[in-house]
């Protein structure tokens, strides 16, 4: 692979891992893995 | 049962099915080709300015509005959009575009997704062995040109399947396929990466080392970079990758607690999805082939040929039990990629009509499994139909669709309350540069997309077509007429039971 193909690979690869891996870190350690409620429906005027 | 009492099961099923519905047949068909139509490496510059710029903040947003319209047990866009708009009533009317898009779209995307599945049946059968690649092509071609009652049996068989799946609800049938889905096809697609990467040049016929393919696709061009060609089709491809503009975001974030952080939820599937793109798409398909066929051959051909004509003779030289194996696990992605988002697509229709119809969860299943039979025959008939759905549903109505919702947030709604929808109950801190991002960058650049495309749109207007070609814009019509008719009827009830 040539030198600029391998930067912009390397560094588009990267910046996708890191993001993806950071948010589910994020997601997987934080406060709110519980389960979902129902929520209650309110009346609104939607018309 | 009534939409109200639905929800996710739990947040990662919530994030899994987000992704599925956002990775499809383009994160690996369509992806690479872009690629290498518009700047090889060099595209990854304006695609991710994209993403940045127009796919996070529709993100943000598309998420936001969704769990804004759930707490009025609404989920789909016309009513969810007509919550946002307030005393301006016509809101609702471009929410008609989030019921339009996910039918017409699904008529002929099931359509494909039936291709994977009948081209992983053949894979595991192993019937591609020893077929020369024009022997390949025959069968495609004979396929398209339904030489045989197969391609309408496996059609049949995935509406139904997506019929039962949607059927089961959105934890025991969506979320579950999400969770078998996604993971099966994350590890599909590392073990089909890891083969591309492998590729050895006089191993199994292969003329090229896997890296000539990388090469190739990632060498950069940057003069490219200053083409507004090359923009359009970054911004194009960031539409279609992350599923926006389409209504299928707000029905299912409207699902979600009212403090339930949509933050950090759309970072993770928005993330996961241009993991799926650029790592794994990006990894497969053109390594692979430059590997077998050289770049010159691979120039020539498209992304779906090159997905299912030339991958199936590819994995043929690999020897009878990889062959087999490989064919399975790519259409078998391909198969999981589309049925994630089908899935998706089902669910604003079966809202709308439990919401405001009150009608049953199988009722409304069957009946999205019906119109997507109905209005799928132009597609199955012809090529011409196919575009016509691809064009008007596929293309230009998500970017009408954008525009209209980022303006009714930003503008109608008011930045400062959209700014609390997105950022309440936030597990992540969303940083500031959002906000005029999302009230001035973001509708500049959708408006640039559209106005960029209009001479398209001229074109297409005026182009002629075939029988189903015009079998399909009168559908397409009549379609959109007959969702704007039962808006108009739900908002009657509506008004007349608040009375």
């Amino acid at each position: 692979m040539n030198s600029s193909a391998l930067v912009v690979f390397v560094l588009a690869q990267a910046t996708v891992i890191g993001f993806t891996l950071f948010f589910f870190y994020k997601v997987l350690f934080s406060k709110h893995m519980e389960k979902h409620e129902d929520h209650n429906p309110k009346t609104y005027d939607v018309t | 049962m009534s939409a109200g009492k639905e929800n996710w099961g739990s947040r990662i099923g919530l994030i899994l099915a987000m992704a599925g519905n956002a990775v499809g047949l383009g994160n690996f068909l369509r992806f690479p080709a872009q690629a290498i139509q518009n700047g090889g490496g060099a595209f990854i510059i304006p695609y991710l300015v994209c993403f940045l710029l127009m796919g996070i903040p529709l993100l943000y947003i598309e998420w936001s509005m969704g769990r804004f319209g759930g707490k009025f047990g609404q989920h789909s866009t016309p009513f969810i959009l007509g919550a946002m708009g307030g005393k301006q009533k016509m809101w609702k009317y471009f929410g008609v575009f989030g019921i339009f898009t996910n039918i017409a779209v699904a008529a002929y995307y099931c359509y494909l997704e039936s291709w994977t599945l009948s081209w992983a049946y053949h894979s595991i059968l192993g019937d591609f062995n020893g077929m020369t690649q024009v022997g390949v092509q025959g069968f495609f071609d004979n396929y398209i040109a339904l030489g045989s009652a197969e391609p309408i049996i496996f059609w049949i068989l995935c509406l139904a399947l997506n019929t039962y799946i949607l059927s089961k609800g959105l934890s025991g049938g969506v979320e579950m396929a999400a969770k078998i889905g996604m993971p099966l096809l994350i590890v599909f697609g590392i073990f089909l990466a890891y083969k591309g990467y492998a590729t050895t040049a006089g191993v199994d016929g292969a003329i090229n080392d896997g890296m000539v393919g990388l090469n190739f696709l990632w060498t950069p061009d940057f003069q490219s970079i200053w083409s507004p060609k090359v923009w359009l089709a970054a911004a194009g491809q960031i539409f279609f990758t992350l599923s926006v503009g389409m209504g299928t975001i707000h029905c299912y974030a409207s699902y979600m607690k009212e403090n339930e952080d949509v933050a950090l939820n759309s970072m993770s599937a928005g993330w996961m999805n241009e993991f799926v793109e650029v790592v794994l798409g990006s990894a497969i398909v053109i390594p692979i082939a430059v590997g077998y066929l050289g770049i010159d051959k691979v120039k020539e051909l498209g992304g779906f040929a090159m997905g299912f004509v030339t991958l199936p003779y590819l994995f043929a030289q690999w020897g009878d039990l990889l062959s087999k194996m490989a064919g399975f696990m790519w259409f078998g992605l391909l198969f999981f990629a589309g049925i994630t988002s089908s899935l998706a697509m089902g669910t604003p229709m079966m809202g709308f009509l439990k919401d405001n119809f009150k009608w049953t969860h199988n009722r409304s299943a069957i009946a999205f499994g019906a119109a997507v039979l109905v209005l799928g025959i132009p597609c199955v008939m012809s090529q011409k139909g196919f575009n016509e759905y691809d064009y008007w549903a596929g293309t230009v109505s998500l970017v009408v669709f954008a525009l209209a919702e980022i303006i009714l947030f930003a503008w109608v709604f008011g930045m400062e309350k959209g700014w609390e929808e997105i950022t309440r109950g936030a597990d992540i801190h969303v940083p500031n540069i959002y906000k005029p991002i999302i009230q001035y960058v973001t509708p500049i650049f959708l408006l640039a997309v559209f106005v960029g495309s209009i001479p398209d749109i001229i074109k297409n207007i005026s182009s002629d077509t075939d029988f189903w070609g015009w079998i399909s814009r009168g559908t397409l019509i009549a379609l959109f007429m007959v969702i704007s008719y039962y808006v108009k009827v739900a908002s009657n009830n509506l008004k007349t039971n608040n009375l």
